[in-house]
């Protein structure tokens, strides 16, 4: 069942070819080599499947893939959905709580598999990929008998007598679509917030991250209900047939022309969807501002994860005179960091695969190259990389970075900065940097976007409080602790009401006469603060 | 067509892009204009519905002026409050920053509307998409063409043209107004058009509020006062001629009270229509000839306990109930919009719930019974858009309630503030200090044991909420500031 066989196990029992880890690891030793390779039948073996495991995975990866493949899985869940397994807080808190296990035992599993797939430093990888994700289940966790309560609303008049709320109804069966920068973080936030709400959950990590979608489809199965959650693996191809079942909501993570497909394969069915999608997230470095700060702080967020952050500083918008004392502030800060070689710093990322560090690379060819622009095809290495004098008809202008490399774009007052970005479509964030508290809030109230970040790059991201999410083509819908649970809740309005008193509900039947309107005119018209226009 | 389409858009969006309709003043101004509108022009607005739906003065002023004049009011009241930025709680990192969530408008938005509410499925979204300081592209039903005229004509003397402009058209002319990129889409309508409307703003990723339909059932439990529950439902089926996307559309009841429902709703359309429901001037008509006879035919086949005349010249079909009816049968496929009520019996509150929940999740759900448990039930164990519990309809007007659909029934939710942020950005800002670099520098690399411990005690450490333990909070920040700056400089 961890494939996209849409088969029932084996054996009830055995949902799990791998003992559940208390210590150790069921993968052998990694160390800093080529992605793993196992032999065909090994693979099959690890992934659990039923018998014929090796026709379907040989049909599945050549490519021509038939009918329906995952319409027995997804029924199967809604199956379990609709015998309400998920609906009591005790089962929601234990499914949470196996996830928390997950990320403690599988904690170095997931260190090795991201450096493996794309030499994502220790530390990196430890504070998005495990120290946010137990924040925000943490932050779930003491949370979600609050969050899951009916919300009694403030009632008209005549309503004063019934019970009004709204009610945090489940949708059902979901789907959550991982990409491969964050490739742990981006479904296991939302996973939390779908199973806090009483979905059952269908996971599909990325393909890109290829050690991290073995570790995930096979271990995460072996900590959750695999009646009510389950992860399948798939490509493009496979992708679009699993988006052909009905889903309840799908969540996706990822560029927007993708999202677009996502958005029309879920019109058909009528399934809400949220989007994470990105663009190109401006950064305005006003001539009033402490540049040695500024310098550190775009550099930690353009090259973190070797730039491959969907809320990354994409440009920086600034006077020719900030650029040039930016330069050495910024050359500075990358030194300090990664040390005069790069290549060789433990805490630098590598692009993800072979097509994105083709992409990347073309971008070299704006502006002039300032600070590093060195590569290394072998180990898709891109140096930390600043751009001068960009021009907005260069390569790296035309789409989302995503990668190491920060074109400076020059302009000659703050006016025309707000004009450069409402030129372009509304981004995921939106950073300014300034002393002057007056230009941050004169940025943000006459721009739109996504976030809105002053003074710091990336760190709205880390406030549980605050609603994470695009608008326009970077993205809709939000998420993020309280409105990941939202996202995957219906809110549904309730009344329940007297059965007595249908005196007064005799103003509004037929036959109508004007005297009846008035009164009820007066008892219909919301009046606030408790005052009784009718007596 | 298309170019018309074209610059109509661009001058709202350039209208939009001027910036007028940012100040709470503007909106609120525009929104008074508005009310003046419904005000002062209301025969005329009357005299539309009734030619488009035969409908009564009385009626159409409870069914859609009343619940006007309400959103105008709230809008009037909170619009400050909804639309000033929220502050958020912060954690220990963000302790000294501001971080608030700030309400913006989302740009140009449009609003189709539907045939059967003619007025108020226009305007009470439009009042939402002001109020939150967005232009608004507005299009009626072309069904319901009094209204529609007569919108595209008061709309402009009373708001601004540029911001909201009022198309007019059919579904040729639809279709090209959806190839327009807009910033929202609130459609009320149909789950088979909902599908189109979606796909048309996948390709501009635009979100979409759909306000669709279905059979909202309705569960009659042995144990309740039959008299008041059959007038109760008499009175939402039977308004506007059934027309109405929350009309209960059919009744599921134990066998052996389905003839004592049958006779309570004869009686009570005895007491709303009299004798001779043709003649009742509160009896509405199906809005053209198409309905009418789509609605006539669900009738083949089936066990007609009351009513079944119809007159196609007027389009009426008198108030009709059916017995016995086969879940299978046409009746129970489609939404029935119209003035026939088919009953269902089922043996127990189980089967009723079962067989809800092998249905598409309908927009609302009703249950009437004296029995509280047996109530709370019903809710939990199925779902659908809204819920009136011993009632029907009802939801609908209290708008501190979100209205709105699931599934098949729809998906987002509008009414009162729900509206407001429908049509608004929830933008989420943090502004932070660019002076004090000292806690920052246990982020940037290189990494180190150390920095890894500091990060955890930052992001995971947890506080009871109060102000001692906001002091502690503080506290500690400050003692971590320093101590980090001791350690790193």
């Amino acid at each position: 069942m961890l494939r996209d066989s849409g088969q029932e196990p084996a054996e009830p029992g055995r949902r799990c070819a791998l003992p559940r880890p208390s210590a150790g690891s069921p993968f052998p030793p990694l160390g800093m080599q080529q992605p793993l390779e196992l032999p065909e039948q090994q693979l099959a073996l690890a992934k659990g499947a039923g018998p014929g495991a090796g026709d379907r995975m040989g049909g599945a990866d050549s490519g021509a893939v038939s009918g329906n493949p995952y319409a027995g899985l997804v029924s199967r869940l809604r199956a379990a959905w609709l015998s309400g397994k998920t609906r009591p807080v005790e089962y929601r808190v234990a499914q949470l709580e196996a996830l928390g296990r997950f990320l403690e035992e599988k904690q170095q599993d997931i260190l090795e598999a991201t450096a493996l797939d794309m030499r994502k430093p220790s530390f990196e990888a430890y504070f998005s990929e495990i120290l946010l994700c137990k924040n925000e289940l943490n932050n779930t966790l003491n949370n979600l008998s609050h969050w899951m309560k009916d919300e009694h609303v403030e009632k008209n008049l005549v309503t004063q007598l019934d019970s009004a709320f709204i009610r945090k109804d489940p949708y059902g069966v979901v789907l959550i679509i991982a990409p491969w920068n964050y490739p742990i973080h981006l479904f296991f936030v939302p996973l939390i917030g779908a199973i806090a709400a009483g979905n059952c959950v269908i996971v599909k990590p990325s393909e890109t991250t290829k050690n991290i979608e073995r570790l995930v489809a096979e271990a995460l199965p072996c900590y959750l209900d695999n009646d009510c959650f389950a992860v399948v693996t798939a490509g493009v191809e496979e992708t679009t047939k699993l988006l052909e079942n009905k889903f309840d909501y799908i969540f996706f993570t990822g560029s927007p022309s993708v999202g677009r497909i996502i958005m029309t394969a879920a019109a058909k069915h009528l399934t809400p969807v949220t989007l994470e999608l990105g663009g190109k997230n401006p950064c305005y470095v006003s001539d009033t501002c402490e540049v040695h700060n500024v310098a550190r702080r775009v550099a930690w967020g353009r090259f973190f994860n070797a730039g491959q952050t969907c809320v990354a500083p994409d440009y920086v918008l600034c006077s020719v005179e900030m650029q040039d004392k930016l330069m050495p502030a910024l050359r500075e800060a990358i030194t300090e960091f990664y040390s005069p070689n790069p290549q060789e710093s433990p805490d630098f990322a590598r692009i993800v695969g072979d097509k994105q560090f083709q992409r990347v690379r073309a971008l070299l060819s704006s502006g002039r190259v300032a600070i590093g622009g060195q590569t290394d095809e072998q180990e898709r290495y891109v140096a930390p990389t600043v751009l001068a004098d960009v021009q907005p008809s260069d390569p790296a202008m035309q789409e989302e970075i995503f990668g190491p490399i920060l074109p400076i774009v020059v302009v000659s007052s703050m006016d025309e900065a707000i004009d450069f970005i409402n030129a372009r479509p509304p981004p995921l964030v939106l950073y300014v940097f300034s002393c002057d508290s007056k230009v941050v809030k004169e940025v943000l109230e006459r721009t739109s976007s996504g976030g809105f970040c002053g003074n710091d790059v990336l760190m709205h991201v880390t406030l549980t409080s605050l609603p994470f999410g695009g608008i326009g083509n970077s993205g809709l819908g939000k998420y993020h602790s309280r409105f990941t649970f939202d996202t995957f809740t219906h809110h549904r309005g309730c009344l329940h009401r007297n059965m007595g008193l249908e005196a007064i509900n005799a103003l509004r039947y037929p036959p109508y006469n004007q005297q009846k309107l008035g009164l009820l005119t007066a008892a219909f018209e919301i009046k606030r603060k408790g005052m009784c226009t009718l007596l | 067509m298309e170019g018309t389409w074209r610059q109509v858009v661009e001058r709202a969006r350039a209208a939009f892009a001027s910036g007028r309709c940012r100040s709470l003043e503007f909106r609120a101004r525009q929104l008074e204009a508005l009310e003046r509108m419904v005000r002062e022009r209301e025969e005329e607005i009357l005299a539309a519905i009734a030619a488009d739906l035969h409908k009564c003065g009385p009626s159409a002023y409870g069914h859609e002026i009343l619940g006007v004049l309400g959103e105008l009011a709230a809008a009037k009241e909170e619009l400050p409050s909804w639309a000033a930025p929220q502050p958020v709680r912060r954690n220990l990192l963000t302790l000294r920053d501001e971080a608030y969530v700030c309400p913006q408008p989302l740009g140009v938005v449009l609003v189709i509307g539907a045939w059967n509410y003619p007025f108020v499925l226009v305007v009470q979204p439009l009042i939402g998409a002001i109020a939150a300081g967005n232009a608004v592209v507005v299009k009626p039903s072309e069904i319901s063409e009094h209204t529609a005229r007569l919108l595209a004509d008061l709309l402009p003397q009373y708001i601004d043209p540029e911001l909201y402009p009022v198309v007019t058209g059919g579904v040729a002319e639809t279709t090209e107004l959806l190839t327009q990129r807009f910033d929202h889409i609130l459609y009320t309508g149909s789950s088979a058009v909902g599908k189109i409307v979606m796909a048309a703003a996948a390709k501009h990723l635009t979100p979409v509020t759909l306000e669709l339909g279905g059979k909202s059932p309705c569960y009659i439990d042995k144990d309740c006062d039959l008299a008041v529950a059959c007038r109760r439902i008499t009175w939402g089926k039977y308004m506007n001629c059934g027309q109405t996307c929350i009309a209960p559309d059919y009744i599921l009841c134990d066998p052996s009270i389905q003839d004592k429902v049958v006779e309570n709703i004869k009686t009570t359309l005895q007491e709303f229509y009299g004798e001779d429901v043709k003649k009742s001037p509160d009896y509405e008509r199906i809005v053209n000839k198409r309905h009418f006879r789509r609605v006539l035919a669900l009738l083949e086949g089936q066990k007609v306990a009351h009513g079944g005349e119809a007159d196609e010249a007027s389009c009426f079909i008198a108030p009709t109930i059916l017995t016995d009816v086969s879940p299978e049968s046409k009746v129970m496929e489609e939404e029935i919009f119209g003035p026939v009520l088919p009953i269902v019996t089922v043996k127990s509150v189980d089967e009723a719930i079962e067989f809800i929940n092998r249905r598409e999740k309908p927009l609302a759900l009703y249950v009437f019974s004296n029995n509280k448990k047996l109530i709370k039930r019903v809710i939990s164990e199925t779902t659908s858009g809204g819920v009136t519990a011993n009632d029907v309809i009802m939801h609908y007007f209290l708008s501190t309630l979100p209205f709105g659909g699931v599934g098949n029934s729809g998906m987002g939710a509008y009414h009162g503030r729900h509206s407001f942020e429908t049509f608004s950005h929830r933008r989420a800002c943090l502004i932070k200090d660019l002076k004090m670099e000292g806690a920052n520098k246990l982020r940037y690399p290189p990494s180190s044991q150390k920095k890894v411990d500091w990060a955890k005690f930052f992001i995971l450490k947890r506080f009871n909420k109060g102000r001692v333990g906001l002091v502690i909070l503080a506290l500690l920040g400050v003692v971590a500031a320093v101590v980090i700056k001791m350690v790193y400089y």
